[in-house]
């Protein structure tokens, strides 16, 4: 026996317990209107709380189909004025033309039927026409009630009649079956039992109101119990962004390794988000189609000690043994301002603030990047990147890997592999997979390296290894609250958003 | 980066190996090319630090020392010939450099010259930048007489380009062939255009448009020369040493071309490897490895290098002619990453005694997101771009010095947000569908003018029928004290809110934001039709009067 039942069994409604004593007051059987006679409720509230205590075992309901018989119009009129081969007869009795008797053709030709069957009547043929007179029987006949008159009578005042008059006048249509519902109602042994223990009934309350506790009144009420499976409107509470939600856990993640933030500019110039990163001015992810380029201010200004080291990078390597990139380094290029494509770019700012005593050193971002691209359900021109560097003498490409694994476990991700890459402004370069289980199948999710002594030296003033990484984690997110169209980010539906399951993972 | 197929039956017979497709996927994507798929055919994107693995002939040579089947470089020979050229100075102000080199013996079958073309394809795209910086000539040598020259001719100057049969002239090829019409550009302000001519003043080729019809090459072809020309010295050599990588894998003789070029004799190709010394300290510090020389030694010749000498501790290595992407020793170090395996290192994460600390101002920004979450606000995010429509137009505001992009493939998206207001009031449109009340709220950047000074900004609504100035003020006053601020209101209209029920906040004097019931006509133009009441402030202003206390 399952708990619901259990619970139902031993608590009683205030109805419940009318109608029980109710019952058992009619020696614990009866029809439900009797039983509303006397509880003074409602045929159907008694109705619907038999069902309840019948749930419970209390009662027993048995319904029989009954058929009772009604008067068909045509049986109400043959009650009040008599059969039709009565009014028949009665009309040849006070010579009354037979058109003007008040019966149909049609009822006329039974009339005379049943007349002739019932030897009411002779029928004599006179010049091509019928002429009727009554027998002895048909005048006795006048003054008495045929039995299909009597039945008639006797069903209107609910009699029981024989079948084979019922038959007759069902062929007859003078009357009709009709289906009812007999119910009997019982107390079974349980709600005997329940009676012997004494029913006690107590007023019931729906609402508990500060008057009922002012007055101490709840000491005598019951409250009415509520069907606590019964739906209810569903109350959401309102919640930060869900993107918002799994970017402070990303930021948690660092924070626990012990990397310190850092910030800058979504409008930058092309020098913090290209040059100091080593890309050659002529390379592809530096075109139109990827970058946005700001109208006005179209130049920024760029430090001149600097601008003169990562030039000389550029095209000669500088003063390290690199050969550069062979080519004429155009300072009007490096001052163009565009909308940030990655958040690399706080990344080589923030080395360039460093000092020799700031190291070792890890740092981490998380903001926002602008692609010009067209948006799709799987594009969006703007979106988050959390970059990460660490700053070490000692740092080497595993611990590159170490960060990656652990910063990739705490998203959920383990099984994970690491696979060679090419950008610009890394040597080692690295793009990571992650397992996609469902379709059996690597899938690339970020990028990272260490930064190339190109990068480096100019901005720190020596060759330290800097590791480096910029994931996006769209997909994570994405993954994550099941969404499949990239835009619902930034849909800002209202009741989607509330109904969202909350980012758990912290 | 650009997309490559190669027929795998053909890769193999290359290989000179049978290989099972689950090892083939791994081996190459673990060189370090992006795997698409290895069955039909082999379908990879090649980063474009290795335009060398563009063609079969080079893919396949790299894998073949990464999965063990040879080891160290390829040994070219150039064979010495007569055949000369001349480049003459008129070409320096128009497209510098140009060289060229002969392969004899080619046996023409269709893989051959599909490779050819692919290479040659493949190499304008991505190493010479749509053809700008490298462009590539294939000729038939036998129809060529030498000496030849490179130099400029008028735009009058007509000859039978390819695909065509009768002489027209440059200008009239730069407007009608397909070819010319396609890269008119790259010679557009220059009155005369460059010409490889012979000695019979037939053309080879108009770089980087098209070629002569003269020296088309056909079935019956065996012999080339290959015109290469471009704007970077460099990056033509090491096209063309890598178009003769794959000819010369192919069975092709190399001959040697001088060319007299600024008054001094040059001999293509040159096919000779540079040297790098590679300290092996360094190389196992950055890789956190301890690998001695003749490992390490062994790691390059995987990748194809060649070891001119080894000593303690120090490699000479020898970089093969066709490896552009070799600036520097990192270069090798992440060769013998690639050798040694990526699969082979173990991540580690090194106990570096550093403290975590966020930026305090994300700090503040969280907080406030809290508490406007107490008051059952809900918390939105629009992009950071946005139309002048949406941020001036509609808002009913004067406002100038918008930034904008200059290039943006949506217009819809071309200004970069001065305000979060109009895009709450957009928000508040797009779920007109739901229930009331829908109070909002967004944090976030915003570029108020062309100074382009970021700012962290916080606007606020509440939407239902009853939205009142009453009701944003109550909030916003909760909200302020709960940082411990007071602030004084100050009668002000703006065209956005109803005149007489809108105001400036201040704290100590100064100017923090405004807050108001949102104007009418203003609901009417973004068609929403419910009272709404709001606010926005400035954050990084509120942020000053609470960093001390924040930082602690």
């Amino acid at each position: 026996m399952n708990l619901r039942k259990l619970r139902s069994e031993y608590m009683l409604s205030r109805q419940e317990k009318v109608i029980l004593k109710s019952l058992g007051e009619l020696d614990g059987e009866s029809t439900p209107s009797e039983i509303a006679k006397i509880s003074e409720l409602p045929e159907v509230a008694v109705m619907r709380t038999l069902l309840y205590l019948s749930s419970k075992n209390l009662v027993k309901v048995e319904e029989k189909d009954v058929y009772h018989l009604i008067l068909t119009n045509e049986g109400k009129n043959s009650l009040d004025n008599g059969l039709i081969e009565k009014i028949f007869i009665r009309g040849i009795h006070n010579r009354i033309p037979l058109n003007q008797i008040g019966i149909s053709e049609e009822e006329k030709n039974i009339a005379i039927g049943m007349s002739k069957k019932n030897g009411w009547i002779n029928i004599e043929k006179l010049n091509n026409s019928l002429s009727f007179s009554l027998t002895d029987k048909g005048k006795r006949a006048l003054n008495e009630n045929t039995p299909e008159e009597i039945a008639l009578e006797n069903i209107s005042e609910g009699k029981e009649i024989s079948n084979d008059i019922v038959n007759t006048l069902i062929k007859r249509k003078l009357v009709e079956k009709k289906l009812d519902i007999l119910r009997k109602v019982y107390l079974t042994d349980l709600g005997k039992d329940e009676i012997s223990k004494g029913i006690e009934i107590i007023d019931e309350i729906s609402e508990l109101t500060p008057d009922i506790l002012k007055s101490e009144n709840w000491k005598n009420i019951n409250f009415k119990k509520f069907d606590i499976y019964a739906d209810v409107n569903v109350l959401y509470p309102s919640r930060k962004h869900f993107v918002n939600q799994a970017i402070e856990y990303i930021r948690k993640i660092w924070l626990e390794m012990g990397f310190k933030e850092m910030s800058g500019p979504i409008i930058d110039t092309s020098f913090w988000v290209f040059d100091a990163l080593f890309q050659p001015q002529d390379h592809p992810a530096r075109d139109m189609q990827d970058t946005f380029f700001i109208d006005s201010p179209r130049f920024g200004g760029i430090d001149p000690e600097l601008s003169k080291k990562i030039s000389a990078m550029h095209e000669h390597g500088g003063d390290i043994n690199s050969n550069g990139w062979g080519y004429n380094w155009d300072k009007k290029i490096s001052e163009e301002y565009v909308l940030r494509t990655h958040t690399t770019s706080l990344s080589v700012r923030t080395l360039s603030t460093l000092k020799p005593d700031d190291l070792p050193a890890k740092f981490f971002s998380v903001g926002k990047v602008f692609r010009n691209e067209k948006l799709d359900w799987k594009h969006l021109f703007e979106f988050y990147q959390t970059d990460g560097i660490v700053v070490d003498e000692d740092a080497n490409f595993k611990h590159l890997l170490g960060y990656l694994k652990r910063f990739l476990n705490k998203m959920g991700h383990s099984k994970i592999r690491f696979r060679p890459a090419y950008f610009p402004y890394t040597e080692p370069s690295i793009e990571v997979d992650i397992y996609n289980k469902n379709k059996g199948e690597w899938v690339e999710l970020l990028g990272a390296g260490i930064f190339r002594p190109e990068v480096v030296v100019p901005l720190l003033g020596k060759d330290v290894p800097v590791l480096a990484w910029g994931p996006g984690f769209g997909r994570l997110i994405m993954e994550y609250y099941g969404l499949t169209d990239i835009r619902q980010k930034y849909t800002n539906d209202i009741d989607m958003m509330k109904k969202l399951p909350i980012w758990i993972k912290g | 980066m650009p997309t490559v197929n190669f027929d795998k039956n053909e890769f193999l017979t290359l290989l000179g190996k049978t290989v099972d497709d689950k090892i083939l996927s791994d081996r190459i994507s673990m060189i370090g090319t992006d795997l698409e798929t290895v069955n039909p055919e082999i379908i990879v994107e090649v980063f474009p630090d290795r335009p060398d693995m563009l063609s079969i002939e080079g893919f396949t040579n790299a894998l073949k020392g990464f999965m063990g089947i040879s080891k160290g470089p390829i040994d070219f020979k150039v064979i010495k010939s007569n055949y000369e050229g001349k480049v003459d100075s008129k070409v320096k102000s128009v497209r510098p450099y140009a060289i060229g080199a002969i392969v004899k013996g080619i046996k023409f079958d269709d893989n051959t010259i599909k490779s050819l073309m692919q290479i040659q394809e493949k190499l304008h795209i991505t190493h010479g930048r749509n053809r700008k910086k490298v462009a590539i000539g294939v000729h038939d040598l036998d129809k060529i007489k030498f000496p030849i020259k490179y130099t400029t001719m008028s735009r009058d100057f007509s000859f039978i380009p390819l695909e065509f049969d009768k002489k027209i002239s440059i200008d009239e090829i730069l407007k009608i062939h397909p070819k010319g019409v396609a890269y008119a550009h790259l010679l557009s302000g220059f009155e005369e255009c460059p010409i490889w001519l012979d000695s019979n003043n037939e053309v080879l080729s108009m770089p980087p448009i098209i070629n002569g019809n003269n020296t088309k090459v056909t079935e019956t072809t065996k012999n080339l020369f290959i015109d290469i020309t471009g704007t970077h010295k460099k990056s033509i050599e090491y096209g063309l040493n890598i178009i003769l990588m794959g000819l010369f894998i192919r069975g092709g003789e190399i001959h040697s071309f001088k060319l007299n070029d600024e008054g001094k004799d040059w001999i293509y190709p040159n096919l000779d490897r540079e040297t790098m010394a590679l300290d092996i300290n360094y190389s196992n510090k950055v890789l956190g490895l301890q690998i001695n020389e003749n490992e390490t030694a062994d790691l390059l010749m995987k990748m194809g290098y060649g070891i001119k000498s080894k000593s303690k501790n120090k490699l000479i290595v020898e970089i093969p002619a066709y490896r552009a992407d070799i600036l520097h020793p990192i270069d090798l170090v992440e060769d013998i990453s690639i050798s040694y395996g990526f699969e082979n290192f173990t991540p580690e994460i090194p106990e570096i005694a550093t403290i975590g600390q966020e930026n305090p101002i994300e700090v503040f920004i969280r907080k406030v997101e809290e508490l406007l979450v107490g008051f059952n606000f809900i918390e939105v995010k629009n992009y950071v771009l946005s139309n002048e429509d949406v941020l001036i137009k509609k808002m009913l505001d004067n406002k100038k010095n918008l930034v904008k992009t200059r290039n943006a493939v949506n217009t819809e998206f071309d200004t970069v947000r001065c305000s979060i207001l109009p895009l709450l009031l957009k928000t508040l449109v797009n779920n007109a569908q739901y229930e009331y009340p829908q109070n909002i709220f967004e944090v976030g950047i915003i570029v108020p003018d062309q100074s382009l000074i970021e700012r962290q900004s916080l606007a606020c609504t509440i939407c239902h029928p009853k939205a009142s100035f009453t009701e944003i003020k109550a909030v916003f006053s909760g909200f302020l004290s709960s940082f411990g601020l007071k602030f004084d209101v100050k009668d002000e209209d703006y065209p956005s809110f109803i005149n007489g029920r809108s105001c400036s906040i201040e704290i100590d004097g100064i100017n923090i934001g405004k807050m108001g019931e949102i104007s009418p006509e203003v609901l009417y133009n973004f068609k929403l039709e419910m009272p709404v009441a709001a606010f926005e402030i400035d954050l990084s202003t509120i942020y000053e009067f609470l960093k001390v206390r924040i930082q602690g």
